[in-house]
C-alpha cells in the first residue's frame, strides 16, 4: 500500500465536509413555512419499495420477502418520525381500493411519474441550504382524488430502492479488487449493498411539492428514514433529530 | 514484471470464474432448460402483475376483443393445430410504439403502436410477428443467450479493472433478437397472415409506418423504433413476397374499416397518454395528423389546447422533449427560450379551447382549459367565469378541490 501523508487525508475529508455543508438535497416550497401549520393530516401513499439482488449472470432478481420487511420497517419508522414533528400521518387507504380499480392504480402511477418528472426541475442545479426554500414546483391536481379519498390536507410520497450483491458477484468484485491491488498497489473497496430513499410532502389541493429530500448509502431502511426526515422542519419550523 | 503479474492474475481469474459458473456458458442440459423456463414463466407473470399494479393494462373491452379476435385467428393457423397454443394478448397503456412476446406465450402491444397502424393487415403483421417469436422459442433463446453474454462480460469486466467499458456495446445488443431471428419471425408472420386470409400485397408498408416513429416514442433498439433494421426488414419481406413462395391473396382481407372504427378512440387515448408523458410536441404532431385524417373534433382541439398550455406550464419538459427530438442540448439558453414562449403558448391554447367550444358548446373540459389559461395570464374575472362554468357543468370531476381553490383565489385577486 502506498503511503499517503496524513495531511492529505485530513484535507480530503475536510474538503468533503465543506462540500456537503455547501449543498443540500432538501428542496422546499417558499410557502411551506406557512402551509405546515395548516396541515391537519398527511396521508401516506402506497410506497414504492424495490430490493434487488444483483447476480453475476446479470439475471437480477427482485426480493419480495425483503421488500415486505422493508415496507413495514419504513412505515413504522415514518409513524414515529412524523409524530415527533407534530404531523398527523394517516394511511391513505388507497392500497385496498386500488386493488379493485385500475383507474386508481393508473392515477397513482401518474402521480408518481409527475413527481419524478418534477425532480428534473428540483434537482437541475445544486443549491445551498439557504436557497433550499425557493422551489415553486407543483404536480397539479393529479393529487386531488387521493387527498379526497384520505380526507387529508397533504400526501406523503415515499420510495425506496435498494440492491445487494449475490455471493458470486461479491466474489467477482473481490477478485477485481485484488487484481487492481496487484497492478496499482491500491485496493479499492466497493459497496456490496446500497439503498436510496426519497420522500416528498405534497399539498393535497394544489399539488405543490412542499418539501422533498433524498438520501442514499449503505444504511438500513429505518436509518435512511431518519436521515431523510432529519431535514424536515417540525410543525413549529424547528429541525429535530 | 508488473505486466507479468497482471497477466498471471488475469489468467487465474478467468479460469477460476469460468470454472465456478458452468451453468452460465450456454446449456444443453434439459434440467437447466426446464429450470430456466420456470424462472422465465415466473418473470413473465411478475411483469404482468407489475403492469397491472400500475393500471397500465388497458381494460377497454371493445379494444381487447378486437385485438383478441385478430390475434386469435392467427393463432389457429400455428403448425401444431388449433387449441395447442394458448397465446394471450394484452394492451399496454403507453404511447411508446412497441410490441413484444414473453416466454409464457403472452403478447403485448401498446396503444402507441396500435394507433400508428393504418389497417388490420398491419395489426395482424405486428401480432403474427410476435406470435412467430413464440413459435420459434426466441424469447427463451434470447434469455439464455443474454445470460451467457452477461456472464462473459462480467468476467471481462474484471480484466478491464472494473471500468465496465465492455458492458456498453454489449448491453445494446442484449435488448434485441438476432437479425436471423427477426427474419425468421417476419417470414413465419407472412405465412400465418396468408393462412388467415390477409391481403399481403402491401405488407412492406408496415415497416414504412414504423420508420415514422420518433426517438422519444421508441424503445431504444426495439424493432418497432426507427431503427435502420426496419429498412433491411422491408427489403427482406419485399424479396420474399416477390419470390412467390407465399400466396399474396390480392382479394384477401385488409380490414381498413373495421380497424379505423376502433382506431379513432385509440388515437385519442394515444394523444392523451403522450400529454401525460410530457410529449407535448409529439402530441401536436399526432393531433395535426388526426385532424387531417378524421376531420374536426372538439376533443382534438381540446388536446391541442392542452399541449400548448402544458408546454407553457412545463418549459423544462418541453425543452427536454425538443432537445431529444431535434438533437439539441438542453442548456440554459434553450430553457430560457422555452420560458420566454410561455405567453405565446398560452394564447395558442386559448385559441384551441375556443375552437373546441365552437364545435360543441357543452364541451366542459374546454372551459377548464380556458379557466386555467386565464388564471396563468392573470385575467382573474375570465378565469373565475370559465372555471365556475366547468365546475357547474361537470358532476364528478376529479380536480374539484383544485378548481375550487383557484376560483377562490381568482375571486380574492
Amino acid at each position: 500500500m502506498k503511503y499517503w501523508p496524513r495531511w492529505k487525508w485530513l484535507l480530503s475529508i475536510s474538503g468533503l465536509l465543506v462540500l456537503s455543508a455547501c449543498y443540500t438535497s432538501v428542496r422546499m416550497h417558499p410557502d411551506f413555512s406557512n402551509a405546515r401549520r395548516k396541515i391537519g393530516t398527511i396521508a401516506l401513499l402506497p410506497m414504492e419499495v424495490s430490493q434487488v439482488q444483483l447476480r453475476l449472470d446479470g439475471d437480477n432478481r427482485r426480493m419480495p420477502d425483503k421488500e415486505h420487511q422493508i415496507t413495514k420497517l419504513i412505515r413504522d419508522e415514518l409513524a414515529t418520525t412524523m409524530e415527533k414533528r407534530g404531523y398527523s400521518l394517516v394511511d391513505s387507504n388507497i392500497d385496498s381500493l386500488s386493488k379493485e380499480k385500475a383507474d386508481i392504480r393508473f392515477g397513482l402511477y401518474l402521480l408518481k411519474q409527475d413527481y419524478y418528472h418534477a425532480t428534473g426541475e428540483l434537482y437541475a442545479n445544486q443549491v445551498s441550504p439557504q436557497s433550499a426554500d425557493t422551489f415553486r414546483v407543483d404536480i397539479g391536481p393529479v393529487v386531488n382524488q387521493f387527498a379526497d379519498r384520505a380526507q387529508s390536507d397533504a400526501l406523503l410520497l415515499v420510495s425506496y430502492s435498494g440492491y445487494e450483491e449475490s455471493s458470486g458477484l461479491i466474489a467477482k468484485d473481490i477478485a477485481g479488487a485484488i487484481l487492481m491491488g496487484a497492478v496499482l498497489g491500491v485496493v479499492p473497496t466497493k459497496a456490496t449493498s446500497s439503498a436510496t430513499l426519497q420522500a416528498a410532502l405534497i399539498d393535497g389541493t394544489t399539488g405543490d411539492i412542499l418539501w422533498t429530500n433524498i438520501a442514499s448509502g449503505q444504511y438500513k431502511a429505518s436509518q435512511l428514514v431518519t436521515t431523510v426526515f432529519s431535514k424536515m422542519p417540525d410543525i413549529q419550523g424547528k429541525l429535530i433529530n | 514484471m508488473q505486466g507479468m503479474r497482471y497477466l498471471l492474475v488475469c489468467f487465474c481469474l478467468l479460469v477460476g470464474i469460468v470454472k465456478l459458473t458452468p451453468a452460465q456458458t450456454g446449456s444443453t442440459n434439459p434440467e437447466v432448460d426446464a429450470e430456466d423456463r420456470q424462472v422465465l414463466h415466473q418473470r413473465a407473470t411478475e411483469f404482468r402483475q407489475e403492469l397491472d399494479s400500475r393500471g397500465l393494462l388497458v381494460s377497454n373491452e371493445a379494444w381487447q376483443e378486437y385485438v383478441d379476435s385478430v390475434g386469435g385467428a392467427l393463432v389457429t393457423h400455428l403448425p401444431e393445430g388449433p387449441g395447442t397454443w394458448n397465446v394471450r394478448f394484452y394492451l399496454i397503456r403507453s404511447y411508446i410504439v412497441n410490441a413484444f412476446a414473453l416466454p409464457d406465450t403472452s403478447v403485448y402491444i401498446t396503444i402507441g403502436l396500435l394507433s400508428r397502424l393504418e389497417n388490420e393487415v398491419q395489426l395482424a403483421q405486428a401480432l403474427s410477428h410476435e406470435i412467430s417469436h413464440i413459435l420459434h422459442d426466441h424469447p427463451f433463446k434470447a434469455y439464455q443467450n443474454s445470460r451467457d453474454k452477461t456472464a462473459r462480460t462480467q468476467i471481462l469486466d474484471v480484466v478491464l479493472l472494473g471500468t465496465s467499458i465492455a458492458f456498453i456495446p454489449l448491453m445494446a445488443t442484449l435488448a434485441n433478437y438476432s437479425r436471423e431471428q427477426e427474419e425468421e419471425a417476419d417470414l413465419t408472420a407472412l405465412r400465418l397472415m396468408s393462412d388467415a386470409g390477409y391481403n399481403l400485397e402491401n405488407a412492406y408498408n408496415f415497416f414504412d409506418v414504423l420508420s415514422e416513429s420518433k426517438t422519444t416514442e421508441s424503445v431504444k433498439n426495439s424493432i418497432y423504433s426507427s431503427h435502420p433494421t426496419n429498412s433491411q426488414r422491408r427489403e427482406y419481406v419485399t424479396a420474399r413476397i416477390a419470390s412467390g413462395e407465399i400466396p399474396l391473396l390480392p382479394d384477401g382481407r385488409i380490414g381498413k374499416e373495421r380497424y379505423l372504427a376502433c382506431r379513432k378512440q385509440i388515437a385519442l387515448e394515444n394523444i392523451h397518454l403522450k400529454l401525460l408523458g410530457f410529449q407535448y410536441e409529439l402530441a401536436r404532431d399526432v393531433i395535426t395528423r388526426e385532424l387531417e385524417l378524421a376531420g374536426e373534433s372538439p376533443w382534438l382541439h381540446y388536446y391541442m389546447g392542452e399541449s400548448w398550455r402544458l408546454s407553457a406550464k412545463d418549459p423544462r419538459g418541453a425543452a427536454v422533449e425538443f432537445g431529444e427530438l431535434h438533437g439539441k442540448e438542453v442548456d440554459d439558453e434553450l430553457l430560457r427560450q422555452f420560458r420566454y414562449r410561455k405567453r405565446k403558448y398560452l394564447l395558442r391554447a386559448d385559441e384551441e379551447y375556443h375552437k373546441a367550444l365552437a364545435l360543441d358548446s357543452t364541451f366542459v373540459l374546454a372551459y377548464r382549459g380556458l379557466g386555467l389559461v386565464a388564471y396563468e395570464q392573470g385575467k382573474m374575472s375570465s378565469a373565475l367565469e370559465a372555471l365556475s362554468t366547468y365546475e357547474s357543468f361537470a358532476d364528478h370531476i376529479k380536480d374539484r378541490r383544485y378548481v375550487e381553490y383557484l376560483i377562490k383565489k381568482a375571486g380574492e385577486l
